[in-house]
């Protein structure tokens, strides 16, 4: 017990540091202020809702609607950006300025310093997302005078999606000498991850007489199975249109476990490629 | 992992891909389970409310199925009463959250199975129709149909938000007078996003409402028979119906939001259709789910319409327990108390006059004397034009019996502009009267009974309605006679 | 007197991946550093000083060869790396952070914390004079405090080897000075200190032992003292003829230098300084000083360089 909790204390003082000089970014800091401001003018977007539009009532709801969905998507995005920022910066950073020796000189093992920094941009993501979600539900709370608690569950699906795009990132970024490429990559997960269905209509158009047209049909079926398909999270802004009085549905309440695996197993994935590309990585 | 590092990590990168593909497919079956849920229960209400009966015959025939298939599972669940003639268990298990879980577990049965391929397989092909309000979720596991691009990742799983893009130009579209250039774009609104509910109401509204005032009264002969909504329509009817369809879409979409049930049933079939049964059947179901207080008056308001009174009473008297003392409430349950008595005066004249043996007919007369009274007495106990004006018809049909057809007509002249409510209600009686008492019809009298004649026949419409309308009219104007 | 650091035939190739000729960083390096000396690890830029302390710290990896510490081939075992302390050339700190801050994250990384982890605090930036500045901002901290605090850290788990990758470097000659004096009483509290450099000067005032690298190649090794060996007698006259420089050249005395009208001779080493004197006394030269003189560090390594290229070339 003692010696693995003797083993995590390094990856956990290295969390913090990474935590501490994290925050301070000043990317991380403008894509927040950025979403913020997104966040407040999702206030006044419903001013272009014209005033004459239907009963007063409808309208106000119209307008809680439209909080509530740009709110998603902005946390949405910026969080996305943000966890890419970050997840492809920690460790070329310390390369570049060379606290990365300093740190594997002690008594630190690769794998520590890793899960230490992996931990630490973990921390920095969720209380960006804590940050932002908190923000939209006083903004939703001080419109509708009601606790959403499904934007919780929401907020919860969101931070698995981006758990799974930081470990991919970061196992970028392990592989790389500056922060550039890896930012870029981890954009590029992004959008491959959302793209991973059409891989399926590839698979379904492919003609099976043909043999290379087969054989296409059979890698994209294969990438569509092992991919990390991020389209799966979308049930993020689905929890938003349940009935926030009632309990979750019983399909619901079934797949966000299981969803969580899925990101978790995937997450595994990209930090084990990020250790294996790190592991005799010449510093 | 000393010896072999790589080996080591390539067998955990494995094994974590692995877990990760298979926990990928059980979503995808937990997806498709979804799916197939939310189709039933579209399918469910639907056929709970007789909405669509011709077009979604694919959805229907499988409907039927699993419908049947859960026949006697919900039959003995249910509390008995609560399926209606003619209806499936499911569907009625399906009308509020109570049996949602059990529903859920149904829906992933192996004893499903066969009609959940057979649903997924037709979804894929594109052959069902009831599928808008499928989740993402639920279209990206592949089932948008097979090989079409799928306008749900198009968006990033924000197609919410470009619903409410979708919706700001609607808006933008309406205030600059554009109202064709609005239904395209509503209609792509609420398929990008089927729970946005606001849009279905407000673009209903915009239909029966905005696009179709500055539209003329369409004269029958010029009509065209609707099959689907077996009615005749002109350029007004043309878009509440569009707007009914919308809503009725919505329904299907969002079967447990009172909201668009209310909107479809008062604001379309009250107020624009004129069709209170249509009115109290959509506004009893949205009483059944969680509502808005006043949404119950509504559907008082219309069974009184739909002649009902009973029934209305009941729901008014229901509502003065609720909130003792209410105003409106106490004057309704006078009003009705009086319609029933009144109603019941006129059953026992029409049995009176049937009536051959003289004695029965005396007791008849007795019944219409004493209902009569009854009525006039709650009538005097109110005093509000409504009442005064009842009276005042009361009054008329009394002078009408002893023949003095001119002074009745007069009664109620005077009655119908003290009581507006009670205009075309009075409007009819007096022609009735002229008619019995051989007094010449005004021009606008003329006219409504022109256009009565009319109404049985438009454009397309098929003989057999024509002739079942035929006689309506006909056995209407022998009673009058 | 024990061996602390050792490696054999230590090589590091970097694999041309595209055409060229495979590059040798480091090549067959024999090395040992015993306790409790200062060793230079000298050579210019690019001769493979940083790869061998990166490969000694496990950073990168060695192509062939060993390397032993304090005699451990597993140079990641946390007893090893307890007893390593490194300064990086040029390594950047947060500078967010207060002095004591960045010590105290680099303590916790050694397992230390608490009473132990402050006091060890206070002690090393007492030892490297910057207890003045301990809850100062690292980002108001001048480039030898810097570098101070940076040797701190290195200090800070009290490791017997200290590994310093240019210490001096970019520091002006106050700093310098008080960096050289603090390596001098660490190297009398017993640690052993290797220090890679090319500021030779400040290496030769204080270190015991050099090696000078080359190419991936180790030139010279040994003490000072060893390596310094060519005492020259230098002798300064008035001035004299090409005729006499010509006669003075034939029998081994070389003119070396001219300044303000007199002329600097320089005698071989292996000529008796009577036989010099009376060379000079026969050409009838004015002698206006003798004096001996030791090669500096800085020459030896400009030879031993430019005969490693010659040898190159030819």
């Amino acid at each position: 017990m003692s010696a693995a909790v003797d083993y995590f204390r390094g990856p956990w003082h290295i969390a913090v540091f990474t935590w501490r000089e994290g925050i301070r970014k000043k990317t991380l800091v403008g894509f927040l202020i950025l979403s913020l401001l997104v966040i407040f003018a999702s206030f006044f977007m419903s001013s272009f809702l014209n005033q004459t539009t239907g009963g007063g009532q409808v309208e106000t709801e119209i307008d809680g609607k439209l909080i509530k969905d740009i709110c998603v998507a902005t946390i949405s995005i910026f969080g996305m950006l943000i966890t890419i920022f970050i997840s492809a910066s920690v460790v070329p950073n310390e390369v570049e300025n060379k606290v990365v020796y300093t740190v594997l000189s002690k008594p630190v093992r690769r794998m520590q310093y890793l899960l230490g920094k992996f931990l630490g941009v973990q921390m920095i993501v969720l209380a960006n997302l804590a940050l932002m979600t908190a923000l939209f539900l006083i903004a939703i709370y001080v419109r509708q005078d009601e606790f959403p608690k499904l934007l919780l569950w929401s907020a919860l699906l969101t931070y698995f999606e981006f758990l799974v795009v930081s470990a991919f990132t970061f196992a970028i970024s392990c592989s790389a000498t500056s922060a550039v490429l890896p930012t870029i990559g981890g954009l590029f997960i992004y959008l491959i991850g959302n793209l991973t269905e059409y891989l399926k209509d590839v698979s379904l158009r492919s003609d099976e007489a043909d043999f290379v047209n087969a054989l296409i049909g059979n890698v994209a079926s294969a990438l569509h199975k092992t991919l990390p398909n991020l389209q799966k999270f979308s049930i993020k802004t689905e929890i938003l249109d349940l009935n926030p009085g009632a309990p979750l549905p019983a399909h619901v309440y079934e797949q966000i476990p299981n969803l969580i695996i899925y990101g978790l197993a995937y997450a595994v994935s990209g930090y084990v490629i990020a250790y294996w590309v790190f592991r005799r990585k010449e510093l | 992992m000393k010896k072999h590092p790589n080996l080591t990590l390539a067998a955990i990168l494995f094994v974590a891909v692995a877990i990760g593909s298979i926990q990928g497919q059980r979503l995808d079956r937990l997806f498709e389970a979804e799916a197939f849920l939310q189709w039933i229960a579209a399918a469910g209400a639907n056929e709970r409310l007789d909405m669509d009966e011709t077009e979604a015959t694919v959805d229907l025939e499988l409907y039927g199925q699993v419908a049947g298939a859960t026949e006697t599972l919900f039959a003995a669940k249910l509390p008995e009463g609560s399926i209606e003639e003619g209806h499936s268990a499911l569907s009625a298990a399906l009308e509020t959250g109570e049996y949602d879980d059990e529903i859920y577990r149904m829906v992933k049965s192996d004893e499903l199975a066969p009609m959940r391929e057979d649903f997924l397989s037709k979804l894929r092909e594109g052959e069902l129709r009831y599928t808008q309000n499928l989740s993402y979720a639920a279209v990206m596991s592949g089932l948008e149909g097979k090989g079409s691009v799928s306008i749900f990742n198009l968006f990033f799983g924000f197609r919410k938000v470009a619903a409410n893009f979708v919706w700001l130009q609607v808006d933008r579209y309406w205030h600059a007078g554009l109202l064709h250039r609005m239904i395209p774009l509503m209609k792509t609104c609420v398929l990008l996003d089927p729970n946005f509910v606001d849009a279905y109401l407000l673009g209903a509204w915009h239909l029966g409402y905005n696009v179709t005032a500055n539209l003329d009264y369409t004269p029958y002969p010029l009509r065209q028979w609707s099959e689907k909504h077996q009615a005749c329509l002109g350029d007004q009817e043309t878009y509440y119906y569009i707007a009914v369809d919308f809503l009725k879409d919505g329904i299907r979409n969002n079967p447990r939001n009172y909201k668009i049930y209310f909107d479809l049933g008062y604001s379309m079939y009250r107020e624009k259709l004129k069709d209170p049964e249509n009115a109290v059947k959509y506004l009893t179901y949205a009483v059944r789910l969680p509502h808005e207080r006043w949404v119950p008056r509504m559907l008082y308001i219309s069974l009184e319409e739909n002649g009902q009174y009973e029934k209305a009473l009941e729901g008014w008297q229901e509502n003065l327990k609720r909130f003792e003392n209410h105003e409106v409430s106490l004057r309704f349950v006078q009003r009705l108390n009086g319609l029933i008595a009144e109603r019941k005066s006129e059953e026992a004249k029409q049995a009176a006059r049937a009536a051959s043996d003289p004695s029965e007919k005396e007791a008849h007369m007795a019944d219409y004397r004493k209902y009569t009274a009854e009525a006039m007495e709650i009538w005097n106990g109110m005093s509000e034009p409504y009442s005064e004006a009842r009276k005042l018809r009361l009054e008329a049909i009394d002078r009408a019996d002893q023949g003095y057809y001119l002074e009745a007509v007069s009664l109620l002249d005077k009655a119908r502009f003290d009581a507006g409510s009670l205009f075309e209600e009075f409007s009819d009686l007096i022609i009735e009267f002229k008619l019995v008492g051989d007094l010449p019809l005004s021009v606008s009298e003329r006219k409504q009974m022109i256009r009565e004649e009319e109404s049985v026949m438009c454009q397309g419409m098929p003989e057999s309605v024509r002739d079942e309308r035929l006689a309506a009219l006909e056995a209407e104007r022998a009673v009058r006679h | 007197m024990s061996v602390v650091i050792e490696t054999k035939g230590l090589s590091k190739i970097y694999e041309s991946s595209f055409r060229g000729q495979d590059v040798y960083a480091l090549k067959e390096l024999d090395l040992t550093v015993n306790s409790g000396e200062i060793f230079a690890y000298l050579g210019p830029n690019g001769s493979g000083k940083t790869t061998t302390i990166k490969m000694l710290l496990g950073l990168i990896f060695p192509t062939a060869g060993s390397i032993e510490i304090l005699g451990l081939k597993d140079i990641a075992s946390a007893k090893v790396r307890q007893n390593i302390g490194y300064l990086p050339e040029g390594a950047y700190y947060p500078d967010f952070l207060r002095g004591e801050e960045i010590l105290r994250f680099y303590g916790q990384l050694y397992g230390l914390s608490g009473k132990k982890l402050e006091t060890r605090i206070s002690e090393v930036l007492e030892e490297v004079g910057m207890t003045h500045a301990r809850r100062r901002m690292l980002r108001g901290y001048s480039k030898g405090m810097r570098q101070r605090i940076g040797l701190a850290q290195a200090l800070i788990s009290d490791p017997q080897i200290l590994i310093l990758d240019e210490p001096t470097t970019g520091l002006d000659p106050i700093a310098r000075k008080e960096m050289r004096d603090i390596l001098a009483r660490l190297r009398d509290r017993g640690k052993t200190l290797m220090i890679s450099s090319h500021e030779l000067l400040e290496v030769e005032l204080i270190s015991d032992r050099a090696g000078i690298l080359y190419q991936g190649e180790v030139q010279k090794i040994g003490t000072i003292d060893e390596l310094l060996t060519d005492r020259d007698l230098t002798i300064e006259v008035e001035s004299a003829s090409e005729e006499v420089l010509g006669t003075l050249a034939e029998k081994g005395i070389t003119p070396e230098d001219k300044i303000e009208g007199k002329l600097i001779l320089r005698v071989p080493n292996d000529m008796n300084s009577y036989d010099a004197l009376n060379i000079c006394k026969e050409q009838q030269l004015n002698l206006v000083a003798v004096a001996p003189r030791r090669e500096t560090l800085e020459e030896l390594f400009v030879r031993t360089v430019g005969e490693a290229q010659n040898r190159s070339t030819t």
